[in-house]
């Protein structure tokens, strides 16, 4: 599996560059707070907006890699950033979106990674508690990573134990290998996170894609597909 | 003229007296005149007498039994202006007041159409008509000038030499100024006739097809005019149909003595419809005896608050918006009025009718009232309590906005901070060993609580007033909802799309109420939700498993759930024999809220 899409980047924390980042977030103590963060770890953040509007005006207007947007803005405080990430990916794809929200909801993280199988990251706002979640997750997005929170992963790994569903198929070792990839790991970062060969990882890959009916897909979006999968069951 | 006036006139014998003063003076005139038998003359002086006596005798009549309805003052005028231009001598102050009256019969005659059957005109249209119809009499009254003659008596007190010429000029002047009018109120008519078709209002037909009839007869002679002193000839005419016109009047009223009868009957049907009618059955009954099909009762709140349909539906009612096509009768007197009722305007012709069909339908529809109150005042107790539904909602809106917006954001920025500082100190420790200090592992415990507070926040917020529910649906809100859930939940969905928000916030709470109760004190081992749309009907019902035995007397939550079906017009049933599993079935209408 050397030419996936997801996880061709180089493992978390040894990206390349600063990533340029746009900040979009309304409350103002937090967004200097994610702006202090993204700077201190190296980035460049080269815009910060309090609504889509502005946020979708600075995306055309500079050079950007992610924008790290709040789900909840202005006007109506409800899903306005899901919908301007979405119009991120459809009008720039070359921009990553980021999007973070105060609540788990499946369904706005599978509406989100519908918009595309590349540079799209769901995540719940509790990763600014720790800033090199924040940070490992900007850099894989700007990789072209897809990333999925852990806290939601771990619910459906959960729930799928209840209802009936493909999932259930799965090992215990395959789940934590896809849970891994859910969060946009490469082959080679599971592998030392799991403290196993890159070989064993491969096999184990293998397994789940079977499982889950996924092997008539071409190789490159495989990886995506199963998350995916496991988002919308 | 004021009714009272108008009432007044009535009951004065000073102007029967007078009239019939008139009619001896114009019929006498006529004898004097013409002392010489002849067929021709004398025949058509009897059939003036008799129609000049019905259409007064009609008049008074009228006055006798509506006084307060002008109809009687134009009927009278229309016979008056009858007598009055028929004046022929041998005097010359009655033959100028003759010439001047010449036209009035058809004056009254149009206003008297137009006025039908309440006295009043009902259009600018018909006012302009009336105006016009004057104005062209006016001219006609120009005779007075012209008139000469060789014969001293025959000749008018104002007559000036000069114009006698003219005479011939007035009439011409007078007739093509009569046709537009003529033209516009036998459309009137039309127009009148087929309002009129469906309708009760059988009287008015005679007076209109007579009325019809002599304004055709008059317009066909128009071509002719001109010609060989043709006018003359017309009016000649138009005296013996003027004489049918009148005559018609008394054959109006002898079909309205016969609808009388009609109109008792009508009552007995009534009677016997309402024996034991379902509430509600007045109106339509009425509308049907009275074939008015826009008939409509309105009810007084016995608390005298207002009016409300007999559905129990607030209406708004003021007499002095109806229109004039309609008019309305109470229901009842004074203190004791029950309501009104609105009806067409043409059934006033037959005010007794009207009278007796509401005295019939009286005690039916003092039932109705009550009914009607009583339906009222559950519609207000739904609205009220919808209210407080939707205040409630609102508020936890508000609170949730403020927990997830205000209280969460806050604490991250604390997080945010604690971050710093926990690498902040972890870098000292490592430069600094030997200072142990164990601040770090302090940070490390600030951090998990925080993590804890924000958790916990969160659950609060989402119970409150979960935003996946209005910004996704009632599906994905139920979804997300019992994504965690212990016991394996199924859920089908057959609904269609857009539900109001109030239906999908009452059907959330009933379902995760309901799955709460599941979950907690029932014990069950599998739940399944169904949503789907059946005739107009949001019908959820949420089945499990358990020990049963859920009872709404014990609190509130049930209790809960049932006010909020209530509030948007459903209803809830909730099935729980002991031992056997508990089923709810929540139904509720797609358009309320």
């Amino acid at each position: 599996m050397t030419r996936e899409l997801v996880g061709t980047a180089a493992s978390p924390g040894a990206d390349s560059g600063p990533v340029r980042v746009i900040v979009a977030e309304d409350d103002l103590l937090v967004r200097e707070g994610v702006i202090r963060l993204l700077v201190e770890a190296g980035h460049e953040v080269v815009a910060s907006a309090s609504d889509p509007e502005r946020l979708l005006a600075a995306v055309a207007a500079c050079a950007v890699d992610v924008c790290v947007i709040d789900i909840r803005m202005p006007p109506t405080h409800r899903d306005e950033g899901l919908v301007a990430a979405r119009a991120i990916r459809e009008h720039h794809p070359h921009v990553g979106v980021l999007v973070h929200s105060q609540f788990i909801d499946d369904a706005y993280a599978a509406e989100l990674l519908a918009a595309g199988d590349s540079s799209v990251g769901y995540l719940l706002k509790d990763s600014l508690l720790s800033s090199s979640e924040l940070i490992n997750a900007v850099e894989q997005v700007a990789s072209g990573a897809v990333v999925v929170d852990r806290r939601l992963v771990r619910d459906l790994l959960e729930r799928s134990r209840a209802a009936n569903d493909p999932l259930a198929r799965l090992s215990a070792r395959e789940r934590d290998v896809l849970a891994l990839m859910a969060e946009g790991c490469t082959d080679r970062a599971i592998a030392d996170r799991l403290v196993v060969s890159i070989k064993t990882v491969e096999s184990h890959a293998h397994a789940i894609f079977t499982k889950l009916d996924l092997t008539d897909d071409p190789m490159s979006n495989r990886r995506v597909r199963a998350v995916l999968s496991w988002l919308r069951s | 003229m004021s009714t009272r006036r108008l009432e007044r006139a009535a009951a004065s014998p000073y102007v029967w007296i007078g009239s019939v003063v008139i009619g001896v003076i114009s019929i006498a005139g006529r004898w004097l005149a013409f002392p010489r038998y002849d067929t021709r003359t004398h025949g058509a002086d009897i059939a003036q007498a008799v129609s000049a006596g019905s259409v007064l005798v009609c008049a008074y009549l009228l006055a006798r039994r509506h006084p307060d309805n002008p109809m009687w003052a134009l009927t009278l005028g229309f016979g008056l202006a009858g007598l009055i231009q028929d004046f022929y001598g041998p005097n010359r102050l009655l033959w100028t007041i003759g010439l001047a009256a010449s036209q009035w019969p058809a004056v009254f005659l149009v206003w008297l159409s137009l006025a039908y059957p309440t006295g009043h005109l009902r259009s600018r249209l018909d006012r302009l008509l009336l105006a016009w119809v004057w104005a062209v009499a006016a001219i006609g009254a120009a005779r007075m000038f012209t008139e000469r003659n060789n014969d001293p008596v025959w000749r008018s007190l104002l007559a000036i030499d000069a114009w006698h010429a003219k005479t011939s000029d007035v009439e011409q002047a007078a007739l093509y100024g009569a046709i537009p009018a003529g033209l516009v109120f036998l459309g009137r008519l039309m127009t009148r006739a087929i309002a009129a078709r469906h309708g009760p209002r059988r009287v008015s037909i005679p007076l209109l097809v007579a009325a019809a009839g002599a304004t055709i007869w008059f317009l066909a002679q128009v071509p002719f005019v001109g010609r060989n002193g043709f006018a003359r000839a017309i009016i000649d005419d138009f005296y013996w149909f003027s004489l049918l016109i009148q005559a018609s009047i008394p054959i109006a009223f002898a079909i309205g003595a016969l609808t009388g009868r009609w109109s008792r009957s009508v009552v007995a049907a009534l009677m016997i419809e309402l024996d034991g009618a379902a509430p509600g059955a007045v109106e339509p009954a009425l509308a049907r005896v009275l074939r008015d099909p826009d008939l409509k009762v309105l009810l007084r709140r016995p608390d005298g608050s207002g009016y409300v349909r007999p559905d129990g539906t607030a209406a708004a009612w003021d007499h002095a918006s109806v229109p004039a096509s309609r008019s309305w009768a109470p229901i009842g007197v004074n203190a004791n009025e029950v309501g009104v009722v609105l009806y067409d305007a043409e059934l006033d012709a037959e005010p007794d009718l009207i009278r007796s069909t509401i005295a019939a339908a009286r005690f039916a529809l003092e039932n109705e009232r009550l009914h009607a109150d009583l339906q009222a005042q559950m519609i207000e107790l739904r609205a009220s309590r919808t209210r407080v539904v939707e205040a409630a909602d609102a508020e936890r809106r508000k609170i949730e906005r403020n927990l997830h917006d205000g209280v969460q954001q806050r604490l991250y920025t604390v997080g945010m901070e604690l971050d710093r500082a926990r690498h902040a100190a972890a870098n000292r420790d490592a430069s600094d060993s030997a200072d142990g200090d164990g601040v770090s592992e302090h940070l490390e415990q600030v951090d998990a609580a925080l993590r804890t507070a924000i958790e916990d926040l969160r659950d609060v917020a989402r119970g409150i007033d979960p935003p996946v529910l209005i910004n996704r649906g009632l599906e994905a809100a139920l979804r997300s909802h019992t994504r965690r859930s212990p016991v394996p939940v199924a859920i089908t969905n057959a609904l269609t799309t857009g539900l109001s928000a109030p239906i999908e916030t009452a059907a959330y709470y009933v379902v995760s109420e309901a799955f709460l109760n599941a979950v907690r004190h029932a014990q069950a081992s599998r739940i399944a939700i169904d949503l789907r749309c059946v005739d107009d009907e949001l019908v959820v019902a949420i089945v499990d498993d358990g020990v049963g035995g859920a009872d709404e007397q014990r609190g509130t939550g049930l209790r809960g759930l049932r006010d909020r079906a209530d509030a948007l017009d459903g209803t809830l049933r909730i099935d729980s024999p002991l031992g056997a599993g508990t089923r709810l079935d929540l139904r509720l209408p797609l358009n309320a809220g």
